[in-house]
């Protein structure tokens, strides 16, 4: 009997391949995310030198260091080496860790010189005892040789490395080292701690572990961000906990946190490593407009809660800290070229470059991107016109970044960077169409200096845009603008350690000042405005197990005037990965330029010629907000970490646009608009009392997978209402429920699967419209879906993770459903499917 | 077949990759089109011109002088478009399958206000427009075929004023001791209870300078037009046969108001709708100049052309108990208390309305002022 010919279909041979690909995938020893990876086998490396077991320990730093290269691994390698008395090798781990350019090469260089005096030294006596082994590691012997000698260096050698083993074998903890007459740095003998954790520069005036941040932090790595896909900001930030992420477009979203969010979000504070990007003119921030792109990041950094006392105005329901990779410190010239295309004419190119020479340290990056709306608005219409050539566009960008850096001594560092991008941006904002574009170029620079532990930054923004309704009725009013705007801010800061008998305080003091300018047709006149502001924050470590930290800050603003905000924090730590922390603080939101000075005539849309002149207020209270927290923090474990954090808000103040006054200010024609009624900003007269709870969880069970979950609820009470009598007097701008559940698998064979799953619950929120049938302004409720998310990507890395190529989904119940909508005047978001390419040098 | 299915797939990720649908938001307005033309001044109005304002009215509800219906959209052509006595407009936002009614005036005076009534009308001097009907066509999709070329000619100049008056003949209201002052009694028509006993008050409508905001009213007059003496007495001729010289203009409406609507100047629906007669002179005292019209005719030499107009100060007017309700348009005039006792309700506040040949209209009360009183006040049906 023949045997029947096996036609297989492509279908069937891709799946199979799927499948093959999965089983050998998990058939094989896999990676786990490159951090967490890098970290369990740092420590266990670190855990086997601690016990003796040096040549496995370093086996496992190997690892450590394949995974995720980090000079200070080369560094403790070199030491355990010396230790073990293997000097040769240990030499070359020293030689290739100051191929990094550490700050502290020349200690370790005079290191070097005396491990190859004493490796002399032994070849010598090794030839004075009879020719025997000289010494394992291979390492030159170098001339000379001749008797052993007790000089004074080689005495002093000894000492050292006795003690370096010592403090080895008690765990890692530091040793004082005499110092020598090579005068090496005692610090040069340490090996380096916990090298891979997470650190946080945003939570607090230092540097610090998730688990020691006295607020609740979520960290969202590049690796993440490479695994989800993503191709914009917002989408990555739905996996934080207790943020509300309002897409009203392509390429167009608002943040909150804690709630409150809203067409132009502005409450929550938007920084590129450190320096604003939230525009004053607006209030809150347009991430297309930044002048970096999603390859540029080496990682987002989300501080929940009201963080005035660090940041000062606008740091109202968090804070988003977008860190920007630096130049690779293992190498000294890196790079990489990246291309994404696909649905929704989405184009993103990428190419990026950093390196090291000398006590210079440059990068620079180069991209561009573009996507259409998920739908047009607006079709084919007798009564309509678009504006622009290409209505269908929504972002659009050129952009450019790029640093300087040089360190002369270890405790100077001066820095210089900058960036621009001439952007096309779509948003949704006033008028009857309220779709807008805004076109123009965004600029940065910022230069920053440290001496020792005084730092001073200075950086200024620039804007120069045009923007108008992207569609505007045949013969109808124009709302063309331009605004141009400059944020000149200075800050500077001293940070130091202090103790008071076993107490320690490490202080932060400083002071800044910001200077804002617009000149824009939509407010009155040009604007400048002066801003003071001084702070000072005391972490105080009574005992390794109880830290509180307490802050403070003032900011003198020139129409809310003198604005306070302090914070405390209480940390009780029973394990250095365990924390249970309870905070308490205030924060503030000034009135943008619009809210202040806002003049200008907006039609009803209702009747053609008619409109309402919408006013700023100059006398506008701030925005206030008092929130009390309790968290709980671990991540004592190399497989599984978790925060848990419950919160209160009190928010008042909040500002909106009042009612139309009929009449008011009625009569003067402007252009082709005729007044009929104000309507000028004001504070809401209401209290919001907000409670919540968010839960975080990262579980990393075995190795090459990821599993990362989170929850929140929150739920607002407007008093105003309740105390009206209303039977429904909760607020819903947030969504009481929302989820995120995500996994991620990096096989050894470098296939790369991930998937997102976000639910979010419904949100209601208040909208300003006009009423057809009266042509009046009326605030109605404007509904968002509640919406279930599911994205993925596949990966497959080639040639040593040079090469990478990609293919993901975004939004793919869009597919079936046509997309959700997030808010009622939004357009629905769709789905998108985009392949992508990576080459790394 | 397979490459059908590879073509089939393709062409779907090009219609992905390339085609943005078209999906409303909730404040996305119907389709819609288009009316646009051009405005042409044809009389020797002399530089500047001043804007045009122009009027969108459905013919369902057409303006005066035809009608009362108040207009749907209205837009501005600022004076700089003006080139050579022509400017282009357009009204966006036109609904498919409509009628509109165009017209407008050059606001050479730059009076017009677009919020109050009273005041979003031509005034003496500027350059009306002759009214325009349009139709629309039907919707294809989001298309809607626009209505293109359309000439409002701007040829009549206004010689008069709007009909700026007060009603007369209002006392004041009980104020004793034991009570709030209920304020001033204005006329009233007293329903009797009886359909078929016909009901009638007399009442004045005297002419009233005004001075606002949004202009000065010194010497306002009512534009009287007689009917035509077609049989050549030398009278107008009495069409109607009440046996009074018939006045074809102004126009005198009362208007019921809704009891319900906090502003008080809402119309009642169905809207009630009571005319005012005017007299051409007084019955029971014919020798008061002031109210005879017909004698100030003669004396300023008033032709009774059905167009000639005399400028009056004073009118005397009847007011019938008969009324023209929406719920029986086809009818001219119905006893009024057949109304009241067909459901619809008649008793409350009336609005007095002066209308003009022009189209020009005053009425009482209006959104000029708050104190109600210094503008004649209302006029009310009382039931017995």
């Amino acid at each position: 009997m023949r045997p029947r010919a096996v036609n297989l279909r492509p279908a069937a041979l891709l799946l199979a391949g799927i499948v093959a690909s999965t089983v050998l995938a998990l058939a094989t020893p896999a990676r786990a995310d490159v951090r967490d990876d890098a970290r369990r086998a740092f420590r266990q490396g670190m855990t086997l030198i601690s016990e003796g077991q040096n040549l496995e320990g370093i086996e496992f730093l190997q690892k450590a260091y394949d995974l995720l290269p980090h000079p200070s691994v080369l560094y403790n390698i070199g030491l355990t080496y010396a230790n073990a008395g293997e000097y040769g090798s240990a030499l070359d781990y020293f030689q290739r860790y100051l191929d990094t350019g550490p700050e502290d090469g020349a200690a370790v260089e005079s290191l070097m010189a005396l491990l190859e005096s004493q490796m002399q030294d032994d070849a010598a006596a090794a030839e004075i005892g009879g020719g025997g082994d000289a010494g394992s590691g291979g390492g030159d012997a170098g001339g000379g040789g001749g008797q052993v000698a007790a000089t004074p260096e080689v005495l002093a050698l000894i000492e050292r490395l006795e003690a370096l083993a010592a403090r080895m074998e008690g765990g890692g903890e530091p040793v004082a080292v005499a110092p020598t007459e090579e005068a090496i740095d005692a610090d040069a003998l340490e090996s380096r701690g916990d090298i891979y954790e997470e650190v946080v520069v945003s939570a607090s005036r230092q540097a610090s572990a998730p688990v020691d941040a006295p607020v609740a932090t979520t960290v969202i790595t590049a690796d993440e961000i490479r695994l989800s896909g993503a191709t914009n900001i917002p989408d990555l930030l739905r996996r934080v906990p207790g943020m509300s992420v309002l897409t009203m477009g392509s390429g167009n979203a608002n943040l909150a946190v804690r709630g409150f969010n809203q067409r132009i979000s502005n409450k929550v504070l938007v920084l590129v490593d450190g320096r604003s990007a939230y525009l004053d003119f607006l209030g809150g921030t347009f991430f297309k407009t930044l002048s970096i792109d999603l390859q540029d990041i080496e990682r987002i950094e989300v501080i929940r809660g009201p963080n005035s006392t660090l940041y000062g105005a606008n740091a109202f329901g968090g804070v988003v800290n977008i860190i920007t990779k630096q130049p690779d410190e293992t190498r000294p010239f890196g790079g990489s070229v990246h291309v994404t295309a696909g649905s929704g004419e989405t184009i993103l190119g990428n190419a990026r470059f950093g390196g090291r020479s000398g006590i210079l340290r440059y990068r620079g990056s180069i991209g561009y991107e573009q996507t259409s709306r998920y739908e047009l608005t607006y079709g084919e219409r007798a009564d309509v016109v678009a504006t622009t050539d290409d209505p269908k566009l929504a972002v659009r960008g050129l952009r450019a970044n790029g640093g300087l850096r040089i360190t002369p001594t270890p405790n100077i560092s001066l820095g210089l960077s900058g960036g621009l991008n001439y952007s096309y941006d779509s948003f949704m904002a006033i008028g009857v169409f309220r779709n807008f574009w805004m076109r123009g170029l965004f600029s940065d620079v910022r230069f920053d200096a440290q001496f020792g532990g005084l730092g001073i930054r200075v950086f200024w923004n620039h804007m120069n845009a045009e923007a108008d309704q992207t569609w505007l009725t045949v013969g109808g009013a124009s709302l063309a603008t331009h605004p141009v705007a400059h944020v000149v801010d200075v800050e500077a800061i001293y940070s130091g350690r202090a103790l008071t008998g076993p107490v320690q305080h490490d202080l932060a003091v400083g002071a800044g000042y910001r200077l804002k300018t617009i000149d824009w047709s939509y407010i009155d006149e040009p604007h400048v405005e002066q801003h003071l502001h001084g702070f000072v924050e005391d972490r105080i470590t009574f005992i390794p197990q109880l830290v509180t930290v307490l802050g403070f800050r003032f900011d003198q603003h020139p129409l809310v005037g003198f604005t306070p905000s302090p914070r405390g924090a209480l940390l009780i730590k029973p394990t250095p990965g365990q924390a249970l922390r309870i905070s308490a603080g205030t924060a503030f939101r000034t009135p943008t330029f619009t809210e202040s000075y806002l003049d200008l005539v907006i039609p009803s849309g209702v009747v053609t010629g008619v409109g309402i002149q919408s006013r700023g207020n100059p006398d506008l209270e701030p925005e206030n907000i008092f929130s009390a927290t309790l968290g709980y923090t671990f991540e004592d474990s190399d497989f599984v970490g978790f925060q848990i954090e419950g919160w209160y808000q009190r928010v008042g103040n909040l500002i909106a646009l009042g009612n139309i006054q009929s009449g008011e200010g009625a009569g003067p024609r402007i252009g082709t608009t005729f007044v009929v009624g104000e309507s000028a900003f004001q504070n809401n007269d209401s209290v919001f009392h907000g409670l919540g709870g968010e839960a975080e969880i990262h579980a990393f069970p075995v190795d090459g997978l990821d599993i990362r979950g989170a929850y929140s609820f929150a739920y607002f009470i407007d008093q105003e209402r309740k105390d009206a009598g209303e039977d429904d007097f909760r607020d819903r701008r947030h969504p009481m429920h929302s989820g995120y559940v995500g996994a991620s698998y990096r096989s050894p064979i470098g296939l790369d699967i991930a998937a997102d799953l976000h639910i979010v619950s419904a949100v209601v929120i208040p909208e300003r419209t006009f009423d057809a049938a009266t042509g009046q302004a009326i605030n109605e409720d404007c509904d968002g879906d509640a919406y279930a998310m599911v994205s993925a990507r596949l990966g497959q890395r080639l040639l040593d993770d040079k090469l990478e190529f990609g293919i993901s989904a975004f939004n793919i119940p869009g597919f079936f459903t046509g997309g959700h909508r997030e808010h009622c005047l939004g357009t629905r978001v769709g789905p998108r499917v985009l392949g992508s390419a990576t080459y790394r040098f | 077949m397979r490459h059908r299915l590879l073509f089939a797939l393709l062409a779907a990720f090009a219609l992905t990759a390339c085609e943005v649908p078209v999906f409303p938001t909730d404040d996305t307005p119907a389709p819609a089109t288009r009316i646009e033309g051009t405005i042409e001044v044809l009389v020797s109005a002399g530089y500047p011109y001043g804007p045009a304002v122009l009027f969108r009215y459905s013919c369902a509800d057409p303006p005066p002088p035809t009608g009362a219906g108040r207009p749907i959209d209205f837009l501005i052509v600022p004076e700089t478009e003006f080139v050579e006595g022509s400017a282009p407009f357009v009204f966006p936002s036109v609904p498919p399958d409509s009628c509109s009614i165009l017209g407008g005036f050059l606001d050479r005076d730059r009076d017009f206000h677009y919020a109050f009534t009273t005041a979003a009308q031509a005034t003496a001097g500027d350059v009306s427009f002759g009214f325009v009907d349009v139709a629309t066509g039907s919707a294809d999709g989001d298309w809607i075929e626009p209505v293109l070329d359309v000439e409002l000619r701007a040829e009549t100049v206004e010689p008069w004023d709007r009909p700026v008056f007060a009603l007369e003949d209002v006392s004041e209201g009980d104020d004793d001791d034991s009570a709030a002052p209920t304020g001033p009694e204005w006329p009233r028509l007293v329903l009797d209870g009886d359909p078929e006993a016909l009901g009638r008050l007399f009442t004045t409508l005297q002419t009233s300078p005004v001075r606002t905001d949004l202009g000065d009213h010194d010497d306002p007059r009512f534009q009287v037009v007689f009917a035509p003496d077609l049989d050549g007495d030398g009278f107008p001729d009495d069409f109607n046969g009440d046996g009074q010289y018939d006045i074809v203009w102004p126009q005198v409406l009362f208007f019921r108001l809704d009891p319900e609507d906090p502003t008080g100047e809402a119309e009642s629906d169905p809207r009630v709708v009571i005319p005012g007669i005017i007299l051409p002179a007084n019955p029971f005292a014919p020798l008061d100049t002031s109210v005879n019209l017909l004698s100030q005719a003669f004396d300023q030499g008033v032709a009774f052309d059905g167009v000639s107009r005399l400028a009056a100060e004073r009118m005397l007017i009847v007011v019938p108990d008969l009324v023209v309700t929406a719920t029986e348009p086809e009818t001219v005039l119905t006893p009024i208390e057949h109304v009241q006792a067909s459901g619809v309700e008649v008793t409350g506040l009336y609005r007095a309305l002066v209308m003009n040949p022009t189209g020009q209209l005053w009425f009482l009360p209006n959104e000029l002022a708050t104190d109600v009183v210094t503008q004649g006040g209302y006029f009310s049906v009382v039931a017995e």
